[in-house]
């Protein structure tokens, strides 16, 4: 404000005398919309507007601000009386039909209208100034007379209505004044304040009913739904019955999710929106008020915050503080720069009321700067709060979409527990953002994503338009104080100043003056209001969150081997201990034929084993492995023995009851429990002598307590569904916890600590302390009151560990130190350790499969045994793991004698009992030497390409997959973990690289057990197909350039297959798809059935033929080489699933022991004299068929079918099963592979050899078709030596052996033709080695 | 003048150094700290800070800054990062300047169209067509678009190809999506302010005189009154700079489009949201501090030059300057 008040008034008497009115007019209008309360600028603007109802209102503001200024009383009822007949008469011919005047749209297109609030922020500024040509005006304020007017208010009422109406502004008037019709605001209709306020009602209900309005459970997951005679799997489309927006990948009903999103992050916005407002306040408070250095550092803080956008620093803010945190994460997150819009309109609107004649009134009337900004300013900018409230919550709803579609969505991800070992992260809480971050999956089923999207759209455009409508009605404010809205701001704020700030200013005292406290108090009711309503909100939040019913379908993604664990070197890595050498050896042996419940426990004083066997013996044992004494058990014994403090011994039996003997076996009391029929596992004893263990009835878990003295004290059912387990008694003896429940150990009661963790389990450790395992961390927690209070925590980055897996065994030391051990079925097993004050003290890792801790030692050695490959359940080995070193420091296998069940650590004996019966005693010698070190140097690697060994390796820089696309020509492609393609030369170097994105498509069988990764292929002219995951093919030049993208219409059923220039892909539903290097050749659906049953075949004349299948009767469909439809043709044989054969000349096609001809479809009959289980093509070009063991050659000549020869052989004597598959190769030699032998026959039916596999170690095999050979190679991992041999028909001896040393540990490996084999080395490596010509 | 300009370039360095050492700092802090809360980043212990600043500013003198990219989505391999952000600013600064010109262009196309001369005032439209635009994510924008296409090429059956490249780069049809989702914002706004600034400043006075001197509504408008506008028409402009570069990360991920707001989405969007590993840039001090850099840069440059153009359009911002001067 550049003049004072004084000086305009000033200037307007002074352009008044000299009959500038015009001039007068404009500063005093301006004068009056800064200062509605200035009775002075009233008054001398009733002088010199042109109306006689704009005199009036003049009159009447002045009046308001003083109702006993009598001139002004006496102006008005004079003018009201009779000027009323002598002014308005003239007007009135001229308009007659003034009722109509809101039908008259046009007369409202000013720029006062609508569309003039769109400056934002400038119509605080009140730029404008009366520009009107100067009227000869008649003195309207002489021609007043007196007439008593009842009503006081300035314009129509329901007292005058007629005449009030007449005195209104005539249009033509209007039109050329449009400065005053601010001054004369009529009702307009605000149809953005009407239509925004029906979209937020809406969008206000849904959040409160829509949960209960969803017609289904959002978290309902749907595999295939039928509908009309059709299966249909997720996501559906829109309109599906019983799915009206649709389902995403899981078959979740996209409509319902809706429904319950609005509700989450509505209330999540608004709260960031609110804490947004209150900073942007009270910032823009402070930085209007202030001068001096305050205020221009609040100006450079505002102008800083302006020049960034918010999403960017709300992405680096989240990302720092973790979405884990919740809504704190996104308040901060938004909050940082969010409020500078708010601020800066605020200080605006500051400066503008600073610069008032009656804030230097205040000033000099004593009032302190906290009253005069509590009394004035904020009273100012109260009625704009509402407005820029709206305009906050667009956009930060805005902010959070594109949060969300970046994957940065409150809720963060929920841990399910899928099995015992593995968990798996997913994502279910039905929010805004997180239905946005995980819709955009499949590039043709969008309408997840546009659902979202258009909700978000809506909801934003419902808050804009209320802002919008705000702005407009504010924007009369000034001078118009009789909206519903504006009364009710002052009335509120009227009593807000009478009940609210008058007192609590004079509570607050003088002391009190700073903005600041303001400001922080405003803050702080904002942030505690959150807070104090968070535990209301949360559990709306929280019930959608529960992911209890959230368990995924394909439990088979959780077991992925842990291959991708980190690499951790610790600091003193292996030397310092590799001067110790361990050699275990079997020291004694003891059996129980039944096989063993659970391990060994050991007596107090460590001479005495006992062990339960399954058949209901309990043995006693020394430690030399000879017997003391057996007991015989009610039933058979499950799990361990528990001991208690006078060494009397309890074991559980599978009729869930328990017997307590003495040490020297003598039975005290048998219990059994009436609430279920077996025990699970062992018994606990806790420090009063109670037992407590864990029974079930087959579909629930229950904790049985039982009294020293054999009584029942209380069983309850368990919660969890991961019962499988012994409970754990805290230390104090106050809880059992059986994984993640807590039961009161004195009455049983189940007992809900509430936590936001999600745990996993409870436990305690050996240092008397309460501990809990959520994620991959161990919390130490204590009771405080109903929740649980974390006191301490074992942080670490457990980063490397795939998010699919949770420890299956965690504990603590009494030193404080945690151990998690990671197994896994098809994997490794890895353990950490990790202590209390966040200190990573290293890992530890053992390729066993399924391991388990048995027993550790005080310095944190740790004795684990686990068991061989997947489907081997009697191969065991145990070994020791220390942090110190990666490897284990010894292991020993045990033999074929089933999983080991549990043991003990004494005097350098680990005794360990298998599921098999046997208790093995395993002496460990520890020597002090140099040689032998047991952290392997890394092999070497030599190239020999003319001897057997390794030709060469490439280590690649991350994990690779275990299967490498080899071409042909030698060249190799492997993807890596980051989804990154390497192409290596024939000779081993690195060609290229180009990392794939979007990443390929991921083929899981029905089952979930095994995952395939579609590689790319690459097309004869260099081109890469790639089929993403996203079920779209793109192509990349051979410089990775993106070519073309076509999206497929359903999953792709199998890898693809390259035939030709083109590729060819068959999707689940029986279309294929024909590529070439310029996009998609033609595309075909079978008609026949809407299921995929086999891969596709091409015969010699490129024709495609592939089964189809209703699930009940299976097709076969032949299409042309242009993807037209040939035949088709229903099957005989059930077994439709199975591949297709073509014979050699491509005339015919077997699918088991169906015969079909390719040109024509038909299914022949042959009438085969023997009943046929499989038409084999030689690799000779014959056509042979097996019955039985037995195989014979035919053909279908002129004189129909025929058999040529059959190859009768004595099979009775030689094989008791039937053959799992037959290959005839191209010397007509019949192998007939047994799955435990192979046997070799020629056609004739002389036996000319056979080779059985006694070893479970084959790693690989190879039929070498073309020179009659069987190569199979065992890896023995320990002395790091691959054995190959060689086989002949006709020899029962190898007749070639290879031996090649030094290779690293691996996995899987595979054989090509001419002898070179490869595979991928645990350190990401690949070989390729040669294993001789055969 | 020259003043303001030399004041401005002098600052400029020293912005950009000092937002390159925060964003540095920002990640190299905010990687272990992260890698605490969460189990999915692989990260080691911070060091101190400066020298592995130091160590990081001898990269860059190289040019090379000692670190191979293995960009998801770029060209084939590992590429110097030096090249990577080469190739990344020009593909970012191509697409946003396209998209800003034909923003500018079509906004004003559209607030000049929107202005009613005889009485001064704005359809109602365009207050339709901003309220929906402005209400309207990038994202969903784009999304909209990729999903019509999509139905476009199922709808016509196989063998159809893309109307338009849907995701990838290039200076052709891969920058028509892009642009259009990014245009959708800034246009409406453009138009928006171009049409309340015009409509407020055809009331004014002067120009019923110049109406009354009998010029036409064009040269009034042309001559007169778009001058008068064309300073804080330049201001909203910058403005919308900020913006678009906001909505960039956006829509470069949505398009898979190789530029810094891709590579930043990249360096603060956790991997396992978008691989099934860790994205080695995840809170990568380096990348985070080169990308902040150049966005700044961005920035700075916008502003300097806004600020400039604003200088030459408005007479009023240059008096005290000059006053100053020879004061």
């Amino acid at each position: 404000m550049p003049e004072s008040i004084e000086q305009i008034l000033h200037s307007a008497r002074a352009a008044i005398s000299e009959g500038n009115r015009s001039q007068a007019r404009a500063l005093l209008a301006a004068l009056v919309r800064n200062q509605p309360q200035n009775k002075e600028a009233w008054m001398l603007l009733s002088e010199v507007v042109q109306k006689r109802d704009q005199v009036i209102y003049c009159l009447e503001r002045a009046l308001r601000i003083d109702p006993k200024e009598p001139t002004v009383r006496r102006s008005l009822e004079l003018l009201r009386s009779e000027g009323l007949s002598r002014i308005a008469a003239p007007g009135r011919p001229k308009k007659p039909a003034e009722s109509r005047r809101p039908a008259a749209p046009e007369t409202f297109r000013k720029p006062g209208g609508i569309e003039e609030p769109q400056l934002e922020a400038k119509q605080f500024r009140l730029q404008k100034v009366l520009s009107e040509p100067i009227h000869k005006l008649a003195k309207v304020t002489s021609r007043i007379s007196i007439q008593p007017q009842a009503s006081r208010k300035p314009r129509s009422t329901p007292i005058t209505p007629p005449r009030s109406r007449a005195t209104r502004p005539r249009l033509g008037d209007l039109a050329q004044e449009p400065e005053l019709e601010r001054l004369q605001p009529r009702k307009r209709f605000n149809w953005p304040l009407v239509l925004g306020g029906i979209i937020l009602l809406v969008i206000a209900f849904l959040a409160a009913y829509g949960p209960s309005l969803a017609p289904r459970d959002p978290l309902e997951e749907n595999t295939i739904i039928k509908i009309s005679e059709k299966w249909e799997v997720p996501p559906f489309s829109p309109l599906t019955p019983g799915f009206p927006l649709g389902s995403d990948q899981f078959g979740r009903d996209i409509f319902s999710r809706l429904l319950w999103a609005v509700r989450p992050t509505m209330i999540m916005v608004l709260i960031v929106a609110a804490v947004r407002l209150v900073i942007g306040v009270v910032i823009g408070l402070m930085s209007g008020w202030s001068s001096g250095r305050i205020a221009g550092s609040l100006d450079t803080a505002i102008g800083g915050a302006l020049s960034v956008p918010v999403l960017l620093v709300a992405l680096g803010a989240i990302a720092i503080v973790g979405v884990e945190l919740g809504i704190w994460a996104f308040i901060i997150g938004l909050s940082i720069t969010g409020w500078v819009e708010t601020a800066q309109q605020v200080r605006e609107q500051t400066r503008i009321v600073k610069g008032q004649v009656y804030i230097e009134a205040a000033h000099a009337l004593g009032a302190s700067n906290r009253q005069i900004l509590i009394g004035h300013v904020l009273k100012q900018i109260f009625p704009m709060t509402v407005m820029l409230f709206a305009f906050e919550m667009s956009s930060t709803l805005m902010t959070a979409a594109g949060l969300g579609f970046l994957g940065y969505y409150i809720g963060g991800d929920v841990w399910v527990e899928v099995g015992d070992f593995v968990s798996r992260r997913i994502s279910g809480t039905p929010e805004l953002g997180q239905m946005l971050a995980t819709s955009w999956s499949i590039l043709t089923k969008p309408w997840g994503m546009v659902a979202v999207g258009t909700t978000i759209f809506m909801t934003v455009l419902g808050f804009n338009l209320v802002g919008e409508g705000y702005r407009q009605s504010l924007n009369l404010l000034s001078v118009r104080r009789r909206g519903v809205v504006t009364q009710i701001s002052q009335r509120l704020g009227f009593w807000l100043d009478q009940n609210l700030w008058y007192p609590l200013s004079i509570f607050l005292g003088r002391k009190a003056t700073r903005v600041a406290l303001a400001g922080v108090m405003i803050l702080l009711v904002g942030v505690g209001a959150g807070r104090l309503f968070w535990p209301q909100i949360q559990p709306i939040l929280g019930a959608v969150l529960t992911p209890e019913t959230e368990i995924p379908g394909d439990a088979g993604l959780g077991t992925v081997p842990a291959n991708d664990l980190p690499n951790t070197q610790t600091p003193q890595s292996a030397n310092t201990l590799a001067t110790i050498v361990y050699t275990p050896e079997f020291s004694w042996e003891f059996e129980d034929p039944s096989g063993f419940s659970g391990g060994p426990v050991m007596s107090k004083n460590g001479d005495v084993l006992y062990i339960a066997a399954n058949d209901g013996s309990l043995y006693a044992l020394h430690m030399d492995g000879e017997i003391l004494w057996q007991s015989q058990l009610a039933a058979g014994g499950v799990g361990y023995p528990a001991m208690d403090t006078a060494g009397n011994i309890y074991v559980c039996d599978s009729d869930a009851g328990v017997t307590a003997l003495t040490p020297q076996g003598e039975i005290l009391w048998y219990f059994q429990s009436q609430v279920a029929s077996r025990s699970v596992a062992g018994p606990v004893v806790g420090p009063s002598g109670a037992i407590y263990y864990t029974i079930t009835n087959g579909s629930f878990g229950y904790v049985q307590a039982v009294s020293p003295q054999g009584q029942n004290l209380w069983a309850t059912q368990a919660n969890t569904p991961g019962f499988f387990q012994a409970p754990v008694v805290s230390p104090d003896e106050r809880y059992v916890f059986l994984k993640e429940d807590i039961f009161d150990a004195q009455t049983g009661e189940l007992v809900k600590l509430q936590t936001d963790l999600h745990v996993l389990r409870y436990f305690s450790g050996q240092d008397g302390q309460l501990y809990l395992l959520s994620g991959n961390t161990i919390l130490q927690w204590r009771p405080n009151g109903d929740s649980v209070e974390i006191t301490d925590m074992a942080e670490w980055d457990s980063s490397g560990i795939s998010s699919q897996n949770a420890p299956s065994e965690v504990g603590v030391t009494a030193k404080g130190i945690s151990w998690m051990l990671y197994t896994s079925e098809g994997g490794d097993t890895t353990l950490y350790w990790v202590s209390l004050d966040d200190k990573y003290l290293g890992s530890s890792r053992y390729k066993v499969t399924r391991g388990q801790v048995i027993a550790r030692q005080d310095d944190y050695t740790t004795f684990i045994c686990g068991g061989g490959p997947m489907d081997n359940y009697d191969y065991a080995e145990c070994g020791a793991l220390s942090p110190q070193t990666q490897d284990p420091l010894w292991r020993l296998p045990l033999g074929d004698h089933g999983l080991v069940q549990g043991g003990v650590w004494r005097d350098n004996h680990l005794i360990v009992s298998t599921s098999q019966g046997k208790l093995i005693s395993i002496f460990v010698n520890q020597s002090q030497s140099q040689a032998n070190a047991p952290t392997a140097a890394p092999a070497t690697r030599v190239t020999k390409p003319d001897n057997p060994g390794v030709v060469w390796s490439y280590q690649f820089p991350e994990s690779v997959g275990k299967v490498p696309t080899i071409t042909k020509d030698g060249t190799v492609y492997a993807l890596g973990l980051s989804e990154t393609l390497y192409t290596l030369n024939p000779n081993g170097t690195l060609q290229d690289t180009l990392t794939l994105d979007p990443k390929p498509f991921v083929l899981e069988d029905p089952w979930g057990t095994r995952r395939i990764v579609i590689m790319p292929s690459v097309l004869p002219d260099g081109t890469m197909l790639v089929v993403s995951e996203e079920q779209a093919v793109y192509a990349l030049d051979p410089n990775g350039a993106l070519l073309w993208q076509t999206p497929l219409e359903d999953e792709p059923y199998s890898i693809p297959i390259v035939y030709g220039n083109e590729l060819i892909i068959i999707d689940k539903h029986s279309r294929l798809y024909a590529f070439d290097s310029h996009g998609l050749r033609w595309q075909f659906r079978s008609q026949a059935a809407p299921n995929t049953a086999s891969n596709p075949t091409i015969g010699p004349d490129s024709v495609i033929y592939y089964t189809v299948t209703n699930y009940s009767k299976g097709f076969i469909q032949a299409v042309s080489p242009d993807g037209r439809p040939l035949w088709t043709t229903q099957t005989h044989t059930d077994s439709f699933y199975d591949s297709l054969n073509l014979s050699p000349d491509g005339n015919l096609l077997f699918l088991k022991g169906d015969v079909f001809n390719t040109q024509t479809g038909e299914l022949l009959d042959f009438n085969v004299p023997v009943p046929v289980d499989e038409y084999i093509t030689g690799q000779d070009g014959h056509t042979y068929l097996r019955s039985g063991n037995v195989v014979s050659e035919w053909r279908f000549g002129p004189d129909g079918f025929e058999i040529l020869q059959t190859a009768n052989w004595d099979y009775q004597n030689a094989v008791n099963s039937l053959p799992v598959s037959t290959i005839i190769d191209q010397n007509s030699v019949i192998w007939l592979n047994y799955r435990e032998q192979i046997v070799w026959l020629s056609l004739d039916g002389s036996y000319l050899g056979s080779f059985t596999f006694h070893d479970r170690n084959v790693v690989m095999d190879y039929y070498d078709l073309a020179n009659t050979h069987y190569l199979e190679c065992q890896i023995f991992r320990a002395d790091k030596v691959l054995e190959c041999n060689t086989y002949d028909p006709g020899e029962s001896e190898p007749i070639r052996k290879v031996t090649i040393r030094d290779l690293p540990s691996f996995d899987f490996s595979f054989l090509e033709a001419d002898g070179f084999a490869y595979f991928v080395s645990d350190d990401h490596s690949l070989y390729k080695l040669y294993l001789g010509e055969p | 003048m020259i003043r303001f300009i030399a004041r401005r370039i002098i600052i400029i360095p020293f912005a950009l150094l000092i937002v390159n050492f925060l964003g540095f700092t920002y990640a190299h802090y905010a990687r272990p700290l992260r890698a605490a809360r969460t189990p999915y980043v692989r990260a080691e212990e911070a060091g101190p800070l400066l020298p592995a600043y130091l160590d990081y500013l001898e990269t860059v003198t190289n040019l090379d800054f000692g670190l191979e990219l293995n960009l998801p989505g770029s060209r084939s391999g590992p590429s110097a990062m030096g090249e990577t952000l080469l190739n990344a600013t020009k593909a970012s600064l191509g697409l946003i300047s396209i998209a800003l010109v034909l923003s500018v262009i079509s906004g004003l196309f559209l607030g000049l169209r929107a202005v009613h001369n005889e009485p001064p005032g704005v359809s109602r439209w365009l207050t339709l067509v901003s309220t929906v635009g402005l209400a309207m994510p990038s994202f969903y924008i784009g999304s909209l678009f990729i999903m019509l296409s999509v139905f476009y090429v199922l709808s016509r059956g196989p063998g159809t190809s893309m109307p338009l490249p849907l995701d990838g780069f290039g200076w052709d049809a891969h920058l028509v999506f892009p642009t259009l989702a990014l245009m959708a914002r800034p246009t409406v706004q453009v138009a928006q302010v171009t049409a309340g600034l015009l409509s407020t400043e055809l009331g004014k006075q002067y120009i019923t005189a110049a109406r009354s001197l009998g010029h036409t509504w064009r040269s009034i408008r042309d001559k007169h009154a778009m001058r008068n506008i064309i300073a804080p028409i330049v201001l909203t402009i910058a403005s919308m700079l900020r913006l678009l570069v906001g909505e960039l990360i956006l829509i470069e991920w949505l398009f898979r489009w190789p530029g810094l707001g891709r590579l930043l989405a990249w360096t603060l969007v956790p991997a396992q949201l978008t691989s099934s590993s860790g994205s080695p840039l995840f809170l990568n001090p380096p990348v985070m501090a080169a990308v902040l850099t150049l966005i700044a840069a961005l920035f700075l440059m916008s502003d300097f030059i806004s600020a400039i153009l604003v200088r030459l359009f408005d007479p009023r911002l240059r008096r005290p300057e000059s006053e100053s001067y020879n004061a």
